[in-house]
C-alpha cells in the first residue's frame, strides 16, 4: 500500500513549544475558520479518541514537557497534576467535528473564540443539536 | 429519425448503471450502511472519508482508525495474529456445518463422519477443511507467540496481555485435542487414550482429574459425549471471552508493540 | 453537593483576580503581545509557541509555531490516565485502506490455501474405534508428541505434567522475569537465546517423536522403516 500512500501528511510538531497566551482577537486574525475546538479538562478521560480519529492528524496529547517556556500564563507541568497537554495545529484542522462526535465524554466542542454569551454555551451537544456521528444534527 | 437519435433508448448497461444508483440512493441502502461507508454512493479517498469507514463501521471495536506506520508491515506481524483469529472463524463455519450431520455417541460417531464423506455434498471438503484447519490453527497460535516474544513485545505495559496470550495458546491445544477424539476411529481412540494417561500423573488428584475428564475410569461414549460439549461449546465460548480481552488490550495497551 | 476540584476553585480565583485587575487593557492591542524576546528565541531554535506566536506584520498576524502554523495549546490535563503519554506525537496511517486492505489480502490467501490443500489432501479417517485392537505404535497427536517423547526418558509425572506445567509458568511469568526493558534485539541477547533453545528444544522432541519412533515407540529412521505417522 505505500505506493498509493494518499494520507495526509503529518504537521511539524515540537517538543520546546514556547507558550504564550494571546487573545481572541489575536487568534481570528491568525486562523482562517473562525470556529475553535475546545476540550475541557475536567472531564476528559485521555482515551485518545480525538487523536485517532482525526483524518489530518492536528489534534495530538502529549507530555508537559513538550512546551519548554511560558510567557504570560502557567507553565503546563509546573503542578505536580499536571498529566497530559493536548496541543491543535489551527491551520490544519478543518473543523470537521469528527472529534466532537467521536469524544466518549463530550467535552470537546466547536465553539467562537471570544467571551461566552451570559446564557451559557449556545455550542454544547444536546440530543437535537451538535453533532453525532458524521451527521449535523 | 432525428427523434430517435435524440431519445436512444438505454442501453442495458446504462439501465444497470441507473438502478443501481437507485438502489444506493434509497432510504433501505442508507439505513444499513452509515455515512462514509465505502458502498455509499458518492464516496471519493479523502482523509476524512477514510476515518467515517472506520468510524461508522462494527470494525471500529475491533480496529482504531489509525494505526503506527510501522503497524501495516506485512513483515513486522506476519499476519500471524489476525490469521489465527481468521482460522478461528473458518474453523467455526466449517465446525457448524459438521455438527449438522455428527452424532456423539460410539455407535454413531464414526459411521457419522462416514456418511458425511461419501454421501453429503462438499461434507469430505469440509471436514478435510476443518481438521488441517485446526493444525494451522495450532501453528499460527505458536508462531505468534514466537513473534511477539522475539520482538520483545511481552514488556510493560503489555504484561497482562502475553499472561492472556499463554491462556489462548493453551485453550488452543484444548480445543485441537478435543477435537481430535471425534471421528471415533483408531486413531482419534488412541491417541487420545495416550494424552490422557498422562493427565492420570497429575499429583495428589490425578485419578480424579482423569475420571471428570473422560467421564469414567475408561475412555468410552460418555468420554465422546464430554469431548464434544468442551470442543462445540464451553471451549469455544471461553476462548471467545478471552480472545476479546486480548484484542481489547492490545489497543488498550498501545496498538502493536514496536518498531524495534 | 459534589466537591468542586481544588484546580476549578484555582482557575475561578485566578480569572476573577485578572477581571478585576486594570492591566487587562491590552486584550485589543493584537498580535503585539508576543515579546520580541520570544520570536527570537523562536526563530533561533526553531521551534514553536503552542498558544500562538505570530510576527506581526502589518497587523496580519503570521502563525510562528513549526512550520509556520498557528498551533494552540488545547487543555492541559489534570487526572491520571492509563494512556502512555510522549512529548512528541506519532505518525501514523489510516486502517482504512492500509491495514484492512493487508488484512483481506491475508486472509484470502489463507482461505485458498486451505481450500486448495484441503481439496487434494483428504483428512484422516482409519478403522472405526476399538479397544480390543490397539495399533502400534499409539501416538498423540503431533503437538504433544515433544511430551510423549518426553516419557521415554523421565517418570510419567515428571514428564507429563512436572515439565509441561513449569514450561507453561515459565512462559506465563516471562514478562515479570525479564527486568530488561529494551525491545532492541541486541539487547536481550540472553532472553532470545533462552527462547530460541526451549523452542529448538521441543521442536526436535517434537521431530523425533513424530518421525523417528515406530511400533513400540522405538527408535527408527523414517527412510528405512518407513513414517508411523498420521495428522
Amino acid at each position: 500500500m505505500a505506493r498509493t500512500d494518499a494520507n495526509p501528511p503529518m504537521p511539524e510538531w515540537s517538543t520546546e513549544y514556547q507558550l504564550v497566551e494571546v487573545d481572541a482577537d489575536y487568534l481570528g486574525k491568525a486562523v482562517k475558520p473562525k470556529q475553535f475546538i475546545h476540550i475541557d479538562q475536567s472531564e476528559c478521560i485521555m482515551c485518545e479518541g480525538c487523536v485517532d480519529i482525526c483524518p489530518w492528524k492536528c489534534i495530538h496529547m502529549v507530555t508537559p514537557d513538550a512546551v519548554a517556556e511560558a510567557q504570560g500564563t502557567e507553565l503546563p507541568g509546573e503542578d505536580p497534576s499536571d498529566n497530559v497537554i493536548f496541543i491543535i495545529d489551527d491551520d490544519v484542522c478543518t473543523r470537521c467535528a469528527l472529534c466532537v462526535d467521536r469524544c466518549p465524554t463530550g467535552v470537546i466542542i466547536l465553539g467562537k473564540a471570544g467571551a461566552p454569551s451570559p446564557d451559557g454555551d449556545s455550542h454544547t451537544r444536546t440530543n437535537n443539536h451538535g453533532y453525532g456521528y458524521g451527521m449535523r444534527l | 429519425m432525428a427523434k430517435v437519435l435524440d431519445n436512444p433508448r438505454p442501453t442495458l448497461k446504462e439501465r444497470a448503471a441507473k438502478i443501481g444508483a437507485q438502489i444506493q440512493g434509497s432510504q433501505a441502502w442508507n439505513s444499513i450502511f452509515r455515512p462514509g461507508s465505502i458502498f455509499r454512493k458518492g464516496y471519493t479517498d479523502s482523509p476524512r472519508n477514510r476515518s467515517y469507514v472506520i468510524m461508522n463501521s462494527v470494525l471500529y471495536h475491533l480496529h482504531p482508525v489509525k494505526v503506527k506506520r510501522h503497524a501495516v508491515k506485512v513483515s513486522y506481524t506476519l499476519c500471524l495474529g489476525g490469521l489465527s483469529f481468521f482460522v478461528f472463524i473458518l474453523l467455526t463455519v466449517t465446525g457448524i456445518f459438521l455438527m449438522f450431520f455428527y452424532r456423539p455417541t460410539g455407535a454413531n460417531a464414526w459411521q457419522d463422519i462416514q456418511t458425511l464423506q461419501t454421501s453429503v455434498t462438499f461434507g469430505l471438503l469440509i471436514r478435510n477443511m476443518h481438521r488441517w484447519g485446526a493444525h494451522i490453527m495450532v501453528l499460527t497460535v505458536f508462531l505468534h507467540m514466537a513473534r511477539v516474544f522475539y520482538h520483545g513485545a511481552y514488556k510493560p505495559p503489555r504484561e497482562f496481555n502475553w499472561v492472556i496470550g499463554v491462556i489462548l495458546l493453551t485453550l488452543t491445544l484444548l480445543l485441537s485435542f478435543t477435537g481430535y477424539l471425534l471421528p471415533w476411529d483408531q486413531l482419534a481412540l488412541w491417541a487420545v487414550t495416550v494424552g490422557t494417561n498422562m493427565m492420570g500423573y497429575t499429583p495428589v488428584f490425578g485419578s480424579q482429574v482423569r475420571f471428570v475428564l473422560l467421564g469414567g475410569v475408561e475412555i468410552g461414549s460418555e468420554t465422546l459425549l464430554r469431548w464434544y460439549v468442551l470442543h462445540v461449546l464451553m471451549l469455544p465460548f471461553v476462548i471467545v471471552i478471552f480472545m476479546a480481552i486480548h484484542f481489547w488490550r492490545v489497543r488498550k495497551d498501545g496498538g502493536i508493540s514496536g518498531p524495534l | 453537593m459534589t466537591e468542586i476540584p481544588e484546580h476549578l476553585l484555582k482557575r475561578a480565583q485566578a480569572a476573577r483576580d485578572k477581571a478585576a485587575s486594570p492591566s487587562d487593557a491590552s486584550a485589543s492591542e493584537g498580535g503585539d503581545r508576543i515579546p520580541d524576546a520570544l520570536l527570537d528565541r523562536t526563530k533561533a531554535s526553531g521551534a514553536g509557541a503552542a498558544v500562538v506566536a505570530a510576527a506581526p506584520a502589518g497587523g496580519v498576524p503570521v502563525g510562528a509555531g513549526p512550520g509556520g502554523h498557528t498551533q494552540r495549546l488545547l487543555t492541559v490535563v489534570k487526572s491520571g490516565s492509563i494512556q502512555e503519554a510522549k512529548a512528541a506525537p506519532v505518525d501514523k496511517v489510516h486502517t482504512w485502506p492500509h491495514l484492512l486492505a493487508v488484512e483481506f489480502v491475508a486472509g484470502l490467501a489463507l482461505t485458498a490455501f486451505l481450500f486448495v490443500f484441503s481439496w487434494v489432501v483428504n483428512a484422516p479417517l482409519l478403522q472405526a474405534a476399538d479397544f480390543n485392537n490397539t495399533p502400534n505404535p499409539s501416538k498423540a497427536p503431533w503437538y504433544f508428541l515433544g511430551l510423549q517423547e518426553l516419557l521415554t526418558m523421565f517418570h510419567p509425572m515428571i514428564a507429563g505434567v512436572t515439565l509441561p506445567g513449569m514450561g507453561l509458568v515459565a512462559l506465563i511469568l516471562a514478562p515479570y522475569l525479564d527486568r530488561n526493558a529494551s525491545n532492541k534485539p541486541e539487547d536481550r541477547k540472553f532472553m532470545t537465546s533462552m527462547m530460541t533453545m526451549f523452542l529448538i528444544f521441543w521442536a526436535v522432541l517434537t521431530i523425533i517423536g513424530s518421525f523417528f519412533r515406530g511400533p513400540g515407540f522405538n527408535f527408527t529412521f523414517p527412510w528405512r522403516d518407513g513414517i508411523f505417522f498420521e495428522l
